[in-house]
């Protein structure tokens, strides 16, 4: 079976004024169907740039990236968003969910982007809502839901569309000890009953320990770390 | 359909903001509605204007007497001359202006067009008190034919020294076009055995019908020199000068009604695309989610456009509403007859106002648009 995500030699360099800063330096990658990678590091090691370039938003300067089977730098900026509408799933620290949309509006958005009719939209952002426990609070607005309700509605909306992979940016960064957990326990058990790969950026080793495999970058590179029992 | 919530919520995500827009937008196009409606006013009545006819007066002002007029109908060339004055006054309260043109028994053949029957024509010839009144103005004053309306009118003393003009209404004809307020007829014989000794057998204009229309300004001028030298020297103005309003009034109203609207055009494009851009700038992170999710970079484009096209469209109906409803309620503050011109909402000017939203709308995005097409995701959703 091949990979979910599979980075090969992936080189990625930002330009900073006139100067030019190596973030990843040949990096190699493998994860596997179903897994939930955690990938922790310091600030500036290139987290974030692995998810960005999993999810299609970033190029690399060199190297493959294959996602689903699909070499991502072979897609067009169109390609790519049409793409990540059916096979990515975002979950950001800041829940990034738009202010003057209901819970289910939010979530509703990535089906805007399919032919599915009005009413199987909305059944499927029941299911959405039901699965993250805020059924009952879609027609509320962002502003009128906590941190960890609003972080839920962001679950819900990446994985309304049904996308095999979900790539996390520091998801629980933004919330307390309880709340964090109750989310990281989502995931898990987005992983462990619906199947999906998980892609989870952090900065919080309790975070971390609810993957099955934990990642850590250093200048650019991949550590293996040892598990602990989650 | 199934984006408009998303653009209406991105509308509505400040109200105040949304609503002055829609307010601003909606004004600049009454503007424009009213300036491009008299613009299309001053086209259909150059459009209807005569090559046939003309109007002659008193070069120096003042009146003209009847004589001259049976002089014109002589020359060569000139098929028959009318003559009319007017009374202006007003009913009971002098906020209530009207204008009684005062016409005589050749008018009728002057102007064919008008839509009275040689039986109406007829009514006023046989009573010097009649009054042919036209539909709208027999609506606002409640008239119908065989009322008595007397009307006040300072500047038209009568031999008796009085200055009320009694009037019979013989019939109330149809309105027409070229008197946008409607129009009253009365008998010029009333006016001119009524009136001061000094102003009798005079008239205050000849309106002239030729035979052969290309011949119009030659006989004007003949009509000019004829009557240089005389003691009450004459000017003519062929219907086409006199109904061209540019031309008559030295200046080309008609461009400047255009750069008006073209002002108007210019404010509210700056406010929607100022409005537009913060609006854009506020959200920039939020447009870098709805990319992230899948949005391609036309769809949050069109989205854009679509944030940019409501307001403008839905105020452009909205101000076009309101100009023809002012365009109606306009003559209700013009006395009648005169010839006043008052927009006309005509098709064009609902096709002009729809284009000018369309292009303000799709100017204001342009540029909010450009900088989206731009956007680096991953930088923007970093907040950097």
């Amino acid at each position: 079976m091949s990979p979910a995500i599979s980075l090969r030699n992936v080189i990625k360099n930002y330009r900073r004024g006139k100067e030019s800063v190596e973030v990843l330096h040949g990096l190699n990658l493998e994860i596997p169907v179903g897994e939930f990678v955690s990938l922790m590091g310091p600030s500036g090691s290139g987290k974030t740039t692995i998810l960005n370039l999993v999810g299609g938003l970033d190029h690399a300067d060199s190297g493959e990236i294959i996602v689903g089977g699909e070499h991502l730098e072979k897609l067009s900026g169109g390609q790519l968003a049409k793409w990540r509408s059916g096979h990515i799933g975002f979950i950001f620290q800041f829940y990034n969910l738009m202010p003057m949309l209901s819970a289910a509006g939010n979530v509703e958005l990535p089906l805007l982007l399919t032919n599915l009719s009005k009413s199987e939209r909305r059944r499927r952002v029941e299911i959405a809502l039901e699965i993250v426990g805020l059924k009952d609070r879609a027609a509320h607005r962002p502003g009128e839901m906590s941190g960890g309700q609003q972080q839920r509605v962001g679950i819900a909306r990446a994985i309304v569309a049904d996308p095999p992979i979900l790539l996390c940016d520091e998801p629980t960064g933004d919330l307390d000890r309880a709340t964090a957990d109750e989310i990281l326990s989502l995931l898990q058990q987005l992983n462990r009953q619906h199947k999906k790969t998980i892609v989870m950026v952090t900065h919080d080793p309790k975070a971390a320990d609810h993957a099955s495999r934990q990642l850590e970058m250093d200048k650019g590179k991949l550590i293996e770390r040892a598990m602990v029992a989650a | 359909m199934k984006y408009l919530p998303l653009v209406w919520a991105s509308i509505m995500r400040k109200p105040t903001r949304a609503v002055l827009t829609l307010l601003s937008v909606m004004l600049a196009f009454t503007l424009f509605g009213l300036t491009i409606g008299m613009n299309a006013t001053f086209a259909k009545f150059q459009e209807d204007a005569r090559e046939d006819r003309m109007f002659v007066f008193a070069r120096f002002g003042g009146l003209v007497p009847i004589a001259l007029g049976r002089q014109i109908e002589s020359m060569p060339g000139v098929e028959v001359v009318a003559s009319s004055s007017f009374v202006p006054g007003y009913i009971h309260e002098p906020k209530n202006r009207v204008f009684v043109q005062m016409m005589d028994e050749k008018v009728a053949k002057v102007n064919p067009e008008y839509p009275i029957t040689p039986a109406q024509w007829q009514l006023i010839r046989n009573n010097r008190q009649g009054m042919l009144v036209s539909k709208s103005q027999a609506d606002r004053w409640h008239l119908k034919a065989g009322d008595t309306l007397t009307i006040a009118s300072p500047s038209a003393k009568k031999l008796d020294g009085s200055t009320s003009w009694t009037f019979k209404v013989a019939a109330v004809t149809p309105d027409m076009s070229i008197f946008g307020q409607g129009y009253m007829f009365g008998n010029y014989d009333y006016m001119d055995k009524a009136r001061l000794l000094s102003d009798q057998g005079k008239t205050g204009q000849f309106r002239v019908k030729v035979r052969d229309a290309s011949k119009t300004v030659e006989i004007s001028q003949q009509i000019e020199s004829r009557f240089a030298n005389s003691s009450t020297p004459l000017q003519s103005l062929t219907e086409k000068v006199a109904f061209d309003v540019s031309t008559n009034t030295g200046m080309d109203i008609a461009a400047v009604d255009r750069d008006v609207a073209l002002a108007g055009m210019f404010m509210v494009l700056f406010l929607t695309a100022n409005g537009l851009a913060q609006a854009v700038r506020e959200r920039f992170a939020e447009f870098a989610t709805l990319k992230t999710i899948g949005f391609s970079d036309n769809g949050v484009i069109a989205l854009v456009f679509a944030e940019a096209a409501i307001p403008c469209v839905l105020g452009a109906a909205l101000g076009i509403g309101l100009a023809a409803i002012v365009s109606n309620v306009i003559p209700r503050f013009l006395p009648p007859g005169q010839g006043l011109p008052i927009p006309t909402m005509s098709v064009m000017v609902f096709v002009w106002a729809a284009l000018s939203a369309a292009l303000v709308a799709f100017i204001s995005a342009a540029l909010p648009a450009l900088r989206l097409k731009q956007m680096d995701i991953a930088t923007a959703l970093s907040g950097r």
